[in-house]
């Protein structure tokens, strides 16, 4: 089981995880965050923006969620996305796939 | 002699005809060559730590002297009676019995930070194995290498070893070390180095066993004794001027503790360089082209480095401490520094200290080793399964420790494993067990389930996974 919510303050998407992101979950949830990101595409944007994924209440990624994750830098564009509070178990799951610096994980 | 593949050829056919003959030794005669070797060794520690510091200008002669006994003394404790010749392991059950063969010649390449230890420490373990070695000095360590190698092969000859079986590269090149290292007949180059050599060894098409690069960060727990923490650190990251690749590089704690840990090293001689200081040493000690320590600063002490990055230090200072904000290019002195320089990070909570940790980890120290001052063993656990390190040092000098023999029970070894992470094949100490092929004689033994399995039900596609598993264990 996953839960999830969107807060949009000051041209910040936070999208907040709790649970368990397997495979299954993650897709369940992927559309919407899917839907959620269009308006905050690099291209839809005049001002700044920014979308985090905050992720302290996540016990467990799997590929797929890390997929998300780069779907969706690549449609907000570098240094407009971060993942925020991963467990150093989720931290170094990032390491490994060698994406912790683009994803902008801490 | 010339052309390069030439003297190739020649060290290389000296090092075969020492093989073929080296194969014909049993047990006791090997055993015999190994310790006369090593009584040589520990005889000359001295004058050959004198040596290498004289004409490298790398490190602390004293230590060095630790060096050479841990390379002769503590590696002759762990190997003298193994079973290096013919049959080392049988068992009548399984049928199967294990015989030990020489792997063939060795090429030993020799690292400036530790040579005479390296060569005393290579140079039996290949002799324990009978294999004849080739030694590759560096460039501004070669005469304390080539000393260390006549009273090697002094000993060996005296003791009935084949002739050639240890010889050096007096006029090595880079071109006569890709010669060798790719020679038909070379078995194995024990690779201990950078990164560029360790990939050539790779590259090479003969097999190769090399070393990774570390960063090894320590953690300083709430639970840990930190006086002792701090006395352990200093004692470690001064030995040999930091020269151990497996020396502390980077200290962790919790905001909580921070003032009580700083006051600590104060209070044992470090000292802790401002925000200007710490600019100027990073325009000292690290390349800014390339993001690593400048070779200038190996082995020196804190004083020598304070006086060239202009840095004025009290007298006595024994470590340079620079309290960083971050991990990476951003923050040059993040990255591995073999001399006495410490990155310092005070981290809001141990879980931010932890992934600061895992940051240090993979910043080019992926396999190496990692240390945990603590009293609290889910945290030293929980630690050390975070950590990518062949080695987790727990409440230990981090050199002396990874090094093993002293602090723990590690195999001694001047040549540390780093996993897949450091690009090698194995996270263990290297030693002699690494230069053997072992050959398995196996005596027939039924495989009783085997034969009284229905084979015919494998052509049968119907019949799935479980099926078969249950009839094959069936009455088992």
């Amino acid at each position: 089981m996953v839960n999830f919510n969107f807060d949009n303050i000051s041209n910040t998407l936070y999208c907040r995880f709790a649970g368990r992101l397997d495979t299954e979950n993650t897709l369940n949830i992927s559309e919407t965050v899917e839907e959620k990101l269009k308006g905050h595409s690099a291209k839809n944007q005049k001002k700044a923006f920014s979308v985090v994924f905050d992720i302290a209440q996540v016990d467990y990624i799997a590929s797929a969620f890390i997929r998300v994750c780069i779907k969706s830098v690549q449609q907000t564009g570098e240094g407009n996305f971060s993942v925020l509070n991963a467990s150093p178990l989720i931290k170094k799951t990032f390491k490994i796939a060698g994406l912790d610096k683009e994803l902008n994980v801490s | 002699m010339n052309n390069i593949q030439d003297m190739a050829d020649e060290l290389m056919l000296n090092a075969t005809m020492a093989a073929g003959e080296f194969q014909q030794l049993d047990q006791s005669s090997t055993d015999k060559i190994v310790e006369n070797i090593f009584k040589a060794g520990l005889n000359n520690r001295v004058k050959l730590a004198r040596l290498a510091q004289e004409e490298t200008g790398i490190g602390v002669w004293q230590h060095k002297v630790l060096k050479n006994v841990l390379a002769t003394q503590m590696v002759f404790e762990n190997i003298k009676n193994e079973k290096t010749v013919g049959v080392i392991k049988k068992d009548d059950i399984s049928g199967i019995v294990e015989i030990a063969q020489p792997l063939g010649p060795v090429f030993a390449v020799i690292p400036v930070t530790n040579p005479t230890s390296t060569i005393l420490f290579k140079i039996l373990i290949s002799m324990k194995t009978r294999n004849p070695v080739i030694i590759s000095p560096p460039r501004n360590a070669i005469n304390c290498c080539k000393e260390t190698v006549n009273i090697c092969y002094e000993a060996a000859l005296a003791a009935g070893a084949p002739e050639d079986c240890i010889q050096i590269i007096e006029h090595g090149s880079r071109e006569l070390t890709h010669a060798i290292m790719s020679h038909p007949h070379l078995a194995l180059t024990l690779a201990t180095g950078g990164t560029g050599l360790v990939h050539a060894a790779y590259s090479s098409g003969n097999p190769a066993i090399g070393v990774g690069p570390g960063n090894v960060p320590v953690f300083i727990d709430k639970s840990a004794d930190i006086p002792f923490a701090i006395e352990n650190i200093i004692s470690s990251k001064t030995f040999d001027n930091g020269t151990v690749c497996a020396s502390e590089q980077s200290i962790i704690v919790e905001k909580a503790i921070s003032d009580i840990v700083r006051k600590e090293f104060e209070k044992q001689h470090c000292y802790f360089i401002d925000e200007m200081e710490i600019k100027k040493l990073e325009d000292y000690a690290v390349l800014k082209e390339k993001g690593t320590m400048n070779p200038e600063i190996v082995g020196k002490p804190a004083s020598f480095i304070a006086e060239k990055a202009g840095i004025n230090i009290p007298e006595g200072t024994k470590i340079l401490m620079a309290r960083l904000n971050g991990v990476g290019t951003e923050y040059p002195l993040s990255v591995e520094i073999l001399a006495p320089v410490l990155a310092y990070y005070e981290c809001e909570n141990y879980e931010a200290a932890i992934k600061t940790c895992i940051d240090l980890n993979f910043l080019g120290g992926i396999g190496h080793t990692a240390a945990i001052y603590a009293n609290d063993e889910e945290r030293i656990m929980e630690f050390s399964k975070l950590m990518n390190a062949g080695r987790v040092v727990v409440n230990t000098p981090s050199s002396l420790g990874a090094v093993g023999g002293l602090f723990n029970t590690l195999y001694t070894s001047l040549t540390l494993g780093c996993g897949t992470g450091g690009k090698n094949i194995t996270t263990e100490n290297i030693s002699a067990h690494h230069l053997i092929n072992i050959q398995r004689v196996c005596r027939r033994k039924k495989n009783v389930q085997w034969f009284q399995f229905d084979l015919t039900k494998y052509i049968d596609e119907n019949i799935d996974a479980d099926n078969i598993l249950y009839n094959y264990y069936k009455n088992y």
